[in-house]
């Protein structure tokens, strides 16, 4: 992102006060490190809550991804190219879980689809669908945040793309199916990896959303982040290395995703 | 949004940077290092008062008129944490002994903790019980939605050890990290039953189910200064709790919590 900058142009002051913000960035997590308790990792990490708290993680960050690609993906469309009528409006709107402190999210939430929710009450009486307390419940938290960052990102991408390649492919009788699969989703793929990668990191670190939407049991809605936050009173140090574990899946998708999808 | 090109790239002249975050990092860590030791109080008059997320509503009303006092409410265990990792208090109130204790041990309170107050866990559904809830013993219902609070808090512990003795496995649905957040979910009609705290039952207006197993599991709430020797401000709040006929006695009293005579289940600290 910040190879195009023509650094013998940039003012020394800049460089530096980058240089302090990436160590604010960087100062917590050296922090964090000094205090691991490296010798019984393994044994805190091998224990069947914190592996448990895992396999949920994993599971609830990746299916709140997938809905944000399929969910996220035609709303990013429609915000780049449908006219809509109060265009920045609705564009505030998507961003607003990004704001949104997510306690208050997760409230917001039980007052749509908790089982006495605008929506929640009828999804209990027809279907006798209920949401909150259930793994489904923490997919819908964790999607209902992560969603802005990829619809923001992709957006983004598809404004800068513009339609003229898309016209031509319609020009030389490209179908509209066929214009976005060989077309439009090739152009943006960079976006797309960047989007699906904050999406899912966020799904990943969420926590208050998921805790005041869907509650907090193991094995079916207790994250990572949640078994970190009841860790830090019972054993700081498990909480530690919990948070360890979360850094370093993290860092090793984003790393990965950079270097296979994203040209540098 | 990601696809900047490289051309052109050229890195900056490399020591002045790395030598400011460098030292950024050592002014911080410096500065970490010389707060590090706990059990200060905060100074200039104004008191922080740490307590526990039941006592909510009976700390609103102490303070009303005392604008010095900054309350922070939390589970009882997590403002121990706090207090461990070096947060600023004055006053230290917990839902239990054993959450006293550990401050006390750890050396994060050097004052004396001294009982004010009981509790009591009690049977909560939502005002209409929709689940029909009848007895302690619906806590292990597959068809309803119960709430407890996590064993990390002092609710939790209790309900633990009630529940055991009574011989009831519960079948709940989801752990709470305060009681606060568990008597919420009742009243908001998303859990059809869950143990909360008398006082939190009436606070949140839950609908109580006779539980008899329940009443003789009592928590006791203690007081401390974070100072061994604390200063006038800070005593004048924990006598606000701690003195007969006091604003904090009447508060208690007043929402609900038992008297500090009756013996608590958790041994009162040394």
């Amino acid at each position: 992102m910040a190879g195009a900058i023509m650094s013998n142009r940039l003012p020394a002051a800049v460089t530096w006060v980058g240089f302090v913000a990436l160590g604010l960035l960087v100062l917590p997590i050296v922090g964090l490190l000094q205090r691991a308790p490296w010798s019984s990792l393994p044994s805190i990490l091998g224990e069947s809550e914190v592996l448990e708290a895992l396999r949920v993680s994993l599971i609830v960050s990746l299916a709140a991804t997938a809905a944000c690609i399929v969910l996220g993906l035609p709303l990013a469309f429609v915000l780049a190219r449908r006219r809509l009528r109060f265009p920045r409006i609705v564009r505030a709107v998507v961003m607003l879980p990004m704001v949104l402190p997510p306690v208050v999210a997760g409230t917001a939430l039980l007052f749509a689809l908790g089982r006495r929710g605008l929506v929640g009450q009828w999804l209990d009486s027809w279907f006798g669908v209920s949401l909150p307390f259930t793994t489904a419940g923490s997919v819908v938290a964790a999607a209902f945040v992560a969603l802005p960052f990829f619809v923001v990102t992709v957006e983004a991408a598809l404004r800068q793309a513009g339609d003229d390649l898309d016209e031509a492919a319609a020009t030389l009788g490209a179908g509209a199916w066929a214009t976005l699969a060989h077309v439009t989703l090739p152009t943006i793929r960079p976006a797309l990896a960047a989007g699906t990668a904050l999406a899912w990191a966020r799904a990943l670190g969420e926590f208050g959303a998921t805790l005041t939407f869907a509650g907090n049991f193991p094995g079916r809605t207790r994250t990572l982040p949640l078994e970190t936050y009841l860790a830090l009173e019972r054993n700081p140090e498990a909480a530690v290395a919990i948070s360890l574990v979360l850094m370093a899946v993290a860092l090793a998708v984003l790393v990965t995703l950079r270097d296979r999808w994203m040209p540098r | 949004m990601a696809a900047g090109s490289t051309n052109g790239h050229r890195r900056p002249p490399r020591t002045v940077p790395w030598l400011a975050a460098t030292a950024l990092m050592v002014v911080a860590t410096l500065g970490a290092a010389c707060s590090g030791q706990s059990g200060r109080g905060t100074g200039d008059g104004d008191v922080v008062v740490m307590a526990a997320s039941s006592l909510t509503d009976v700390v609103e009303i102490v303070f009303e008129h005392r604008e010095s006092v900054t309350p922070v409410i939390a589970a009882s265990s997590t403002l121990v944490a706090q207090l461990a990792a070096g947060a600023e208090a004055d006053v230290l109130i917990t839902a239990n002994g054993a959450t006293m204790d550990r401050a006390v041990f750890e050396g994060s309170v050097r004052g004396e903790p001294v009982l004010i107050a009981t509790n009591t866990l009690v049977l909560a559904t939502p005002a209409d019980n929709p689940g029909g809830v009848t007895g302690l013993s619906d806590l292990s219902r597959k068809d309803l939605l119960v709430g407890l609070c996590a064993v990390e808090v002092p609710c939790g512990q209790l309900a633990g050890r009630a529940l055991d003795e009574a011989g009831i496995a519960p079948s709940a649905d989801t752990l709470e990290p305060s009681v606060r957040a568990l008597a919420s979910k009742l009243s908001l009609g998303e859990l059809d039953a869950g143990l909360v705290y008398a006082t939190d039952a009436r606070a949140a207006e839950l609908a109580t189910v006779h539980a008899p197993e329940l009443e003789d599991h009592l928590n006791g709430y203690y007081i401390a200064s974070v100072s061994a020797e604390p200063r006038p401000e800070v005593q004048a709040v924990i006598d606000d709790f701690t003195k007969l006929g006091s604003s904090g006695a009447k508060a208690l009293y007043a929402y609900g919590f038992l008297g500090s005579d009756r013996r608590p289940v958790w041994p009162a600290p040394s």
